[in-house]
């Protein structure tokens, strides 16, 4: 699964302490996110799409082999 | 995300103190050859009537209930990613105290299987904690670099 998360960070300018603390998470874990490693829960993605005004699918997207 | 299997962080600290204090104790009995005779215990299970002293079972299981505490007790932040991390660090850990019983039942014989299956009953904790430890580690350092 890809995602854009960087890209709606970096339009809404904020870090990624920033959006750690908005959704309840540590900051490893958004990072773990953003670089792929790691595939949030359906809450995380719903509360992450909540921050950024968008739908979920605006962040996360399938790739194929999903 | 809420675990109610989970005990409050400050029982890590609490954990690392019972569980360090019951290992020294142990090697300074075992060295020493020293022990309390107010612990002296007369046992009879099934007709097997016998001697011991308490001073080892107390020892083991503050040991256990120590490790006990280390592993169960949350993280300051304990999120998903976390979680994740605790479940794949208890399969390893499952995985590999399977092997150590295997190889250990084929390879080891008499009253030294007895002491191995033991201690083989701390292998799963053990074995978590410092795989968990070794992957938070990991993850606080990976993400500071950036």
């Amino acid at each position: 699964m890809k995602n854009n998360l960087r890209v709606q960070r970096a339009i809404k300018n904020i870090t990624q302490a920033e959006l750690a603390q908005l959704i309840n998470v540590s900051r490893q874990t958004i990072n773990t996110i953003e670089s792929g490693k790691y595939v949030p829960s359906t809450v995380l993605a719903l509360k992450m799409a909540k921050v950024f005004g968008v739908a979920v699918e605006g962040i996360f997207e399938l790739e194929e082999g999903d | 995300m809420k675990n109610p299997l989970l005990i409050p962080n400050k029982y890590k600290v609490i954990g690392w103190i019972i569980f360090l204090s019951a290992l020294a104790s142990y090697f300074i009995n075992t060295n020493l050859e020293w022990q309390p005779a107010f612990l002296d215990f007369t046992f009879n299970q099934n007709d097997l009537v016998g001697e011991t002293n308490l001073l080892k079972e107390i020892l083991f299981t503050l040991g256990m209930i120590g490790l006990f505490m280390i592993s169960f007790a949350k993280e300051k932040q304990e999120d998903e990613y976390v979680s994740f991390l605790r479940l794949k660090c208890w399969q390893y850990a499952a995985i590999i105290s399977m092997v150590i019983s295997l190889f250990g039942t084929l390879g080891i014989y008499g009253m030294r299987y007895l002491t191995f299956a033991a201690f083989n009953m701390l292998t799963v904790p053990v074995v978590f904690i410092v795989l968990f430890s070794i992957n938070l580690y990991k993850l606080r350092k990976a993400s500071n670099e950036k």
